[in-house]
């Protein structure tokens, strides 16, 4: 018998995951009936269909490894963390010190993403983003968020 | 027929007031631009803006973000002839033969017929959308609940089934979409559903963070700190370099027209667009061409085919989009959702409730191409300027614009982490070869769905046979199911074809 593919096995088990997280979910509510249904109907039975396809893509993989798919390239773990930092960055910094600040921080951790260029380059993106959001967000399409404030 | 001049007539005057061409100017210029430079997708860019749109007329936010869609599929092909890079997936093909061409010297001729060719497929394409909208439209009218849901389990297969990548990945993500969609409040009951203690979600998922973060942040974390091959030096693209010779007019036009048929064909289909549209016409102009053996080596036929397609396929993909409410791919998915955050319910009434937007939106088509024309012809040079801006320079503006646009939707700080969590889900399903564009399907429809579903249900006792014994609703579940055996049959008929040649490859 020929072997189970890796990414497969992995991408159905993330499917059924998905399906298991979504009946769980849907046994909090009433199922109601087919002629007056519950909010839990819709969920639950789509729970069910994503089980059955998380089991077909595994078996999907049962074919002779010369036609395997093989993972995706994985990030580069540098890159993954500094963008996602640089996003909660923002996040946490918006509402605290406002629109120009919190765009330097993003953009400075997010520069860092990139090893090869120098820190000169970065700095003067720091800079220059975020004036360059202010003018496009703040004055040009009236955004509301302030572009700078104390509130921690 | 008096009736169609005077939506003509309406339209005219919606597109030509100074608001509509501005606006309109705003997109395709904007659309261009991000066609221009790889590395952000018009997707991306639609959602970006969306926020943006927030206090215009419903109708010119329409207008701008249409312009942003089509302008991009014009610029996408920029790129794709002079660094071999798509701009966008469905200029993809145009590397084929423009990128030859343009190593031969012809980059000028490439880029010339590449507009006309967008041109004339993005005109015809919307004459199709005008006579073709109105009669369906009306139709769509007598659908009633059941036929709603079949249809829109006919988009949602067609979409899974035909997008690239492996089938039921495509179903899986379509149920994934499903499931996201019903975040939030449940209309019935009025309980919160998925929300895992984030009262914030009651409205359900804010769309342009989902967008963005499955779309958007992937792209940047795979591409930043990658050093981008073969940066353009500017080179000048002068008018004169860009008369296309008459052997070149005579072997455009054919290509030019048949490829705007297909492309208004596969368009309107929901689920397929532009991409397929313009694979086909390039195999159909393969295969009916004298010489085959000139493809891949610069043939002329290999770009005008394929880029009206695509433009055709991008007008008409308004269609389903306008007249029943199903999107045909995700960036009418978005499109329908800025029409749903403007107030506009899209669907058969849009027509007779709005003829000012779908007129107008219409008529803006016409204004849009002809700017994208000098755009694209004149002003080409500018373009070509900046595909040299480094990656490095560029994505700390997307990563901040990225931030501040999907915070502006709302002013919800809830809706940046919405971001991040997609961001990283976007990683983990790239990883594990899952496509984004159907999940997105899924989570606008979903809700619908779900509607449509109890509705039908409640009003026929339970009785699951509405569906089939409905006559309409019946045709779109054969549909459906028509599509499902067709895709199986032919990846099974391609595996023996496959296993031959890998056998006698081995042999």
């Amino acid at each position: 018998m020929a072997q189970l593919n890796k990414i497969d096995v992995l991408a159905g088990l993330f499917v059924i995951l998905l399906g298991v997280l979504s009946i769980v979910e849907s046994l909090n509510f009433s199922m109601g009936t087919t002629r007056n249904m519950g909010p839990g109907y819709f969920p639950f039975y789509i729970g069910v269909l994503m089980i059955l396809i998380g089991i077909g893509i595994i078996l999907e993989g049962r074919k002779p490894a010369r036609y395997a798919l093989n993972f995706g390239q994985l990030p580069s773990l540098r890159g993954l963390l500094m963008i996602l930092a640089g996003v909660i960055a923002f996040a946490l910094l918006i509402e605290r010190v406002g629109l120009l600040p919190a765009t330097a921080v993003a953009v400075f951790l997010g520069s860092l993403a990139d090893d090869s260029t120098p820190m000169l380059q970065k700095i003067l993106l720091t800079i220059a983003v975020p004036l360059v959001s202010v003018l496009i967000f703040k004055l040009g399409l009236g955004m509301s968020a302030d572009i700078l404030r104390w509130r921690l | 027929m008096t009736d169609l001049f005077s939506h003509i007539a309406l339209g005219f005057s919606v597109a030509f007031s100074w608001q509509g061409i501005w606006w309109c100017f705003v997109g395709v210029t904007l659309g261009t631009f991000v066609g221009v430079l790889p590395g952000i997708g018009a997707l991306a860019a639609i959602a970006l803006l969306l926020p943006l749109t927030f206090g215009l007329e419903p109708t010119h936010a329409l207008i701008m973000l249409a312009g942003i869609y089509y302008g991009s599929n014009y610029g996408g092909s920029t790129a794709s002839i002079l660094l071999n890079l798509p701009g966008t997936p469905s200029s993809a093909v145009t590397c084929l033969e423009g990128y030859p061409m343009a190593q031969n010297g012809r980059a000028g001729v490439a880029l010339f017929i590449t507009a006309i060719a967008s041109f004339v497929g993005s005109i015809i394409g919307m004459i199709v959308m005008g006579v073709a909208s109105p009669p369906l439209a009306a139709l769509a009218m007598s659908f009633s609940g059941p036929d709603f849901f079949s249809l829109m389990v006919l988009g949602l297969v067609a979409a899974s089934m035909l997008s690239s990548g492996s089938p039921l990945r495509g179903v899986a993500m379509i149920g994934l979409g499903l499931i996201l969609g019903l975040v939030g409040r449940d209309l019935h009951s009025g309980l919160l559903r998925f929300s895992y203690g984030v009262d914030e979600l009651y409205e359900g998922l804010p769309l342009v963070a989902v967008a963005l973060g499955i779309f958007g942040l992937p792209e940047i974390i795979r591409n930043a700190g990658k050093i981008m091959p073969r940066r353009m030096k500017a080179r000048d693209i002068t008018f004169r370099s860009m008369i296309p010779t008459k052997d070149d007019w005579q072997k455009s036009r054919g290509a030019m027209l048949r490829g705007t048929g297909l492309g208004s064909f596969f368009g309107a289909l929901p689920g397929t667009g532009g991409l397929l549209a313009s694979f086909m016409s390039y195999a159909m102009e393969k295969h009916i061409a004298k010489e085959p053996g000139r493809f891949g080596k610069g043939a002329i036929e290999g770009i005008a085919g394929p880029e009206a397609a695509n433009n055709a396929a991008v007008q008409t993909a308004f269609i389903p989009t306008l007249t029943l409410g199903i999107p045909g791919d995700v960036i009418m998915a978005i499109m329908m959702g800025a029409m749903i955050i403007h107030g506009i319910q899209p669907g058969a009434a849009v027509i007779t409730s709005h003829p000012d937007l779908f007129w107008g939106l219409l008529v803006s088509f016409l204004i849009g191409n002809f700017l994208l024309l000098v755009l694209n012809i004149p002003l080409i040079g500018l373009w070509v300027r900046m595909l040299s801006i480094p990656y490095s320079v560029l994505y700390p503006f997307i990563v901040a614009f990225i931030c501040i646009g999907v915070y502006s939707v709302n002013s919800s700080v809830t809706d940046l982490y919405v971001l991040l969590f997609f961001g990283v889900l976007g990683v983990v399903m790239a990883f594990l070869k899952f496509e984004p564009a159907p999940l997105v399907l899924g989570l606008i429809l979903g809700p619908m769905m779900e509607e449509n579903l109890r509705r039908t249900l409640t009003l026929h006792r339970g009785d699951y046979s509405v569906f089939v014994t409905r006559p309409i609703s019946a045709i779109f579940l054969t549909a459906a199911l028509l599509i499902v055996v067709l895709t199986i049959w032919s990846a099974y008929r391609n595996r023996g074809k496959r296993d031959m040649a890998q056998e006698s490859a081995a042999e």
